[in-house]
């Protein structure tokens, strides 16, 4: 890669830094272009019907993270209906799972399940009948409830990880980032132009890579997390 | 006619076309969404089919105007309810056209679905905006949406050229907030609440940070949410911030304040815009007080047609000194909170401005006490600081009997209460300005 090279940004989220601080995350549009094509080749793996519903939980400055998994499932042919992932917007997200025939909800954290804890909401009710993919801090209690469908979708910085329908491993971007393993730690360094570079990047995250195939199909490495 | 190219407008072929080319374009579009949303809307069907009118009874706008039934928010939930639909009868298209769904802030019961094709409308009318508060191309702009509700949407700029910032609009992110202004010194500030107003003035006494230098790349500060308190006003101003007010064009697109402050551009490209009398439905007076109705121009997956917002204001199709055509309105309050004082019209934006000149009173709170819409008298129930009480509490109510009475020329009854006791109605900081007794 020239690192020279870097674009012009269209936006700015926010990502947490390696001391552990909020930092802008100026991003351009190739490369929310370029996630959502990532996450269209795992998206793809579950065979949805167009025309379904996938809620996205989110917080407002996640766009470099999570709008690429608005957009596929937009491009895919289905609706983003979206919620926030704090607190105080467990209500609207029993609202939707309540009115609208979800086929997936994405990124619920464990903000999400306090809030609906709150309310007195179960999440096993709510999350009933979908693909679940949650974050790392929700998905042990979901996992935990035998009836529910539930996914990883794994924070690494500037990037995220998805889980196939295969549910063994979460997928990270093969051409956009080089994913090291460095004490048991996950790496990143991006390999093509971006507004933010990274180099060796530690995500905090702790777990393994695995390169083999997996039977999704999709040849995207894979992020599995250290129990 | 001959293009405009002026740089003071992001568009400027519709920010300044001419009164009569304004209705023009409303009448195309309006002639081509009443066959539409008749035959995709079950909403629209079914409340035109109860007035007896068809697609073929709508031949020019003011056709339109003159006989499409209203619809309003009960109407809505109650479709929702009784048909076990999501979008209240209003969806008229599905995927892959329909994109996504994004809501309401709906502070009271569910919140309502808005949804949306590949256009977020309510953007349309900000670009034209935060462009003419001084945001250029690769310039930034804080993007503190109110209420998050349109999904992850910063690439939705993408074709201004300018580069949204964005930040959560919780108290808590102020910090992040002020690093960010100075570390990319954006242009805009989109957009301050009473409470991110609150949260800053207590972490410049926290933090004794200097403010007016963190914001000084700052060309203007939106507004929203609620009227805008004289003292809260004046802590803005000494960031060295000018103030553009904001508000909701009945879910449809923002209206916001121009650089001449004088009311608040509705783009009626986007919304027709019509200003009735509340009781009669018929279109009232420029200047004059009527409630706000809107139809959807712009909009072809879920567009209101004709609906009643219950807000009120004074509206004005005079041309703006800034250049721009479009109309122009004042937000008066809600029309369930409007009083008639032996005939005449008070609403709790009427006694803000009194109140709060008054030291005793300047906090700015204070009750209409509304058994009825209608009373021979005003019963108003006045919080008073402790502190900075000078004279006995009914020296103080004779004061302000007089200023309020001799300023609205209606007769005024004064209920004074520690405002330490008002308070406890309601959440911090904040009360309703109505009540039954
Ligand atoms: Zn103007």
């Amino acid at each position: 890669m020239n690192s020279e090279t870097t674009l012009s940004p269209m936006s700015v989220g926010r990502y947490t830094n390696a001391e552990g601080l909020p930092t802008p995350l100026p991003y351009s549009s190739e490369e929310a272009e370029r996630a959502r094509r990532a996450i269209t080749r795992v998206l793809n793996t579950f065979h949805f019907r167009t025309g379904s519903n996938i809620m996205i939980t989110a917080l407002f400055h996640e766009g470099a993270q999570l709008m690429p998994l608005e957009r596929a499932i937009m491009s895919y042919g289905m609706v983003a209906v979206s919620a926030d992932s704090s607190p105080y917007d467990a209500k609207r997200v029993e609202s939707i799972t309540r009115r609208f025939q979800l086929a997936g909800a994405a990124g619920i954290s464990a903000d999400t399940l306090t809030g609906l804890e709150q309310l007195g909401f179960n999440p096993e009710d709510v999350f009933a009948n979908m693909v679940v993919w949650a974050r790392s801090d929700a998905y042990e209690q979901l996992k935990a409830i035998p009836s529910l469908d539930v996914y990883h979708l794994i924070e690494l910085g500037p990037a995220v990880a998805i889980e196939c329908s295969h549910g063994s491993g979460a997928h990270i971007d093969r051409f956009e980032w080089k994913t090291e393993e460095q004490d048991g730690e996950i790496v990143l360094t991006n390999r093509l132009a971006r507004s933010t570079p990274f180099q060796h990047y530690k995500t905090g995250v702790k777990g393994r890579i695995l390169h083999d195939a997996c039977q999704c199909g999709n040849a995207d490495p894979r992020i599995e997390l250290n129990p | 006619m001959a293009a405009i190219n002026d740089d003071r407008f992001f568009d400027a072929d519709i920010e300044t076309m001419p009164r009569d080319q304004i209705e023009k374009l409303q009448e195309a579009r309006i002639l081509q969404l009443v066959p539409y949303v008749y035959q995709r809307s079950p909403l629209v069907k079914s409340l035109w089919n109860e007035a007896g009118i068809t697609p073929d009874d709508i031949r020019s706008l003011a056709d339109f105007k003159a006989k499409v039934p209203f619809m309003d928010k009960d109407m809505i939930r109650d479709y929702r309810d009784k048909h076990d639909d999501p979008f209240g009868g209003l969806a008229c298209a599905t995927a892959p056209h329909l994109r996504g769904v994004g809501f309401t802030s709906g502070t009271t019961g569910d919140p309502t679905p808005l949804p949306r094709s590949e256009d977020h409308i309510s953007l349309t009318g900000l670009k034209r905006e935060m462009w003419h508060m001084g945001v250029r191309s690769n310039d930034y702009m804080t993007y503190m949406l109110f209420t998050f509700r349109d999904g992850l949407n910063a690439d939705k700029w993408l074709e201004s050229g300018m580069r949204p910032i964005a930040i959560q609009h919780l108290p808590n992110e102020i910090p992040y907030f002020v690093q960010v202004s100075r570390q990319l010194r954006p242009k805009a500030m989109f957009m301050l609440s009473t409470p991110v107003i609150l949260t800053l003035e207590q972490y410049q006494k926290n933090t004794g940070e200097d403010l007016r230098e963190a914001f000084s790349s700052y060309q203007g500060a939106v507004f929203g949410g609620e009227p805008l308190s004289p003292h809260l006003r004046s802590l803005v101003e000494s960031w060295g911030l000018e103030i553009f007010e904001l508000s909701s064009l009945g879910d449809i697109a923002t209206t916001m304040e121009c650089k001449a402050h004088d009311g608040m551009h509705t783009w009626e490209d986007l919304a027709l815009v019509e200003h009735l009398d509340p009781e009669k439905n018929e279109p009232v007076a420029d200047g004059t007080r009527g409630e706000l109705v809107v139809t959807a121009l712009a909009d072809d997956v879920g567009p209101l047609i004709r609906f009643r917002t219950d807000d009120l204001i004074s509206f004005t199709r005079q041309p703006c000194t800034c250049g721009r055509t479009h109309g122009r309105l004042k937000p008066l309050g809600r029309k369930g909170d409007e009083m008639l004082i032996q005939g005449k019209s008070i609403l709790p934006i009427d006694i803000f401005p009194l109140i709060g000149n008054v030291k005793e009173t300047s906090s700015g709170l204070f009750q209409l006490i509304r058994p009825q819409r209608e009373a021979d008298i005003l019963n108003l129930r006045v919080g008073y600081d402790q502190n900075s009480l000078e004279t006995p509490t009914d020296e103080l109510a004779g004061r302000l009997t007089d200023l309020i009475s001799s300023k609205l020329d209606i007769p005024v009854n004064i209920h004074l209460t520690d405002n330490a006791e008002l308070l406890k109605n309601g959440p911090p900081n904040k009360i309703p300005r109505v009540t039954k007794s």
